[in-house]
């Protein structure tokens, strides 16, 4: 059932009451004295912005994954049309190179050593 | 990328022209970490089917190993692998691709010739790889960087392919340069200063004059445009310029009115060039 406006009764407003009365200001005291500063602190510099830090490193055990993953993804990226299929098969052998030559197989879980 | 051509590793600032470390200390330090250090030189023997001691890729990681502990500085407090991996890992790839085996073919099809050049790119372009991470894997979206890695290599591979591809493959090709070309000038310029003439992200970012961090945000803005656009079922918005590079888009503009992949397929094949 939709209620119409002014279905619900409204309480009548209440008079508002004037004010009882407003306070006195006061006076300014007085002002406190300017101090001479000590002099501005040199800016140091910025440390160096570390742009970009990856979290993850590759790990062997992770290898035949990721190169899976890389076989999908130029599957994806480049289907039938998109590139020749020999430009294709060298852009995903060097993906799967590069990923290669960065996994070591004795690599500490991070490089806190 | 980048980057990470982007990274300030400890290496990359100014060096001490003596040894922090005595004798001893140094000492130490390589026989700690030699094992891990033959451990590199493995890796990329393994990644590029070479032989990590007949073609001297050992030699080449103890060697920067070596180099490395003399100039290590601990009160930094840079862990010593996190400074030396980089390094190491630069010495080996450098010595792998000077060994005789890096161009003989008869070990591999020219295929996997044409790959290893590539992937040499690659871990120059994305120096984190050599670091042993994902480029910009913050997220841990895995796929998203094997997909950075997969259209960086596609960049890289259209130049040859521009230059010495048969007619039907450069119009296949032709495909890729035309997604590429629909970029904003400055963007193409980011990609063509990147792949095509090997300028890390830092060294773009220093020539226009602008924050690193500005490029190295744009280049993944324009990497994710890319996958999306080269996989057919996507189409992705075409990104904008950002603001902290809206003073270099200008010049380009102005300097240029088209981008270099625009260049391309307005000119003759591969004639324009910047």
């Amino acid at each position: 059932m939709v209620k119409k406006i002014g279905d619900k009764k409204i309480d009548p407003l209440s008079p508002t009451k004037g004010p009882d009365s407003v306070a006195k200001t006061t006076g300014v005291e007085g002002v406190d004295p300017v101090k001479a500063t000590s002099g501005v602190a040199g800016t140091s510099a910025v440390g160096g912005v570390r742009a970009r830090k990856s979290t993850r490193m590759m790990s062997m055990a992770e290898r035949e994954e990721l190169f899976k993953m890389v076989s999908e993804e130029a599957d994806k990226l480049f289907p039938p049309g998109t590139l020749p299929k020999h430009k294709k098969e060298v852009i995903e052998g060097a993906v799967k190179m590069a990923i290669d030559a960065a996994i070591t197989d004795e690599e500490p879980e991070d490089l806190e050593k | 990328m980048d980057g990470d051509s982007t990274e300030t590793s400890q290496h990359e600032i100014e060096r001490p022209t003596t040894s922090i470390l005595s004798q001893d200390e140094i000492g130490q330090l390589v026989l700690e970490h030699q094992g891990w250090a033959e451990s590199i030189a493995r890796s990329v023997a393994r990644a590029w089917n070479m032989d990590w001691r007949g073609d001297g890729l050992d030699g080449a990681a103890l060697e920067a190993l070596l180099f490395c502990a003399r100039r290590f500085d601990p009160s930094r407090g840079i862990p010593f692998r996190g400074y030396a991996r980089r390094r190491i890992h630069e010495a080996s790839t450098e010595e792998a691709r000077k060994s005789k085996n890096w161009t003989n073919t008869s070990k591999g099809s020219s295929s996997e010739e044409e790959a290893r050049k590539l992937s040499i790119k690659l871990l120059d372009s994305f120096p984190e790889l050599r670091d042993g991470y994902l480029p910009g894997a913050e997220d841990d979206d895995v796929r998203g960087s094997i997909r950075s890695l997969l259209v960086g290599a596609s960049i890289s591979a259209i130049k040859e392919g521009v230059e010495t591809s048969t007619p039907e493959d450069y119009m296949d090709i032709k495909k890729v340069v035309e997604i590429i070309s629909s970029l904003e000038p400055v963007h193409q310029l980011l990609l063509w200063k990147t792949y095509w003439e090997g300028h890390s992200l830092r060294t773009v970012a220093e020539g226009w004059d602008t924050d690193e961090l500005n490029v190295i945000r744009e280049h993944k803005v324009i990497i994710e445009y890319l996958s999306k656009c080269f996989s057919i079922s996507k189409k992705g918005t075409r990104p904008k310029v950002r603001p902290g590079l809206r003073t270099a888009a200008f010049k380009i503009k102005k300097d240029s009115e088209a981008g270099p992949f625009t260049q391309i397929l307005e000119g003759s094949r591969g004639e324009k060039r910047r």
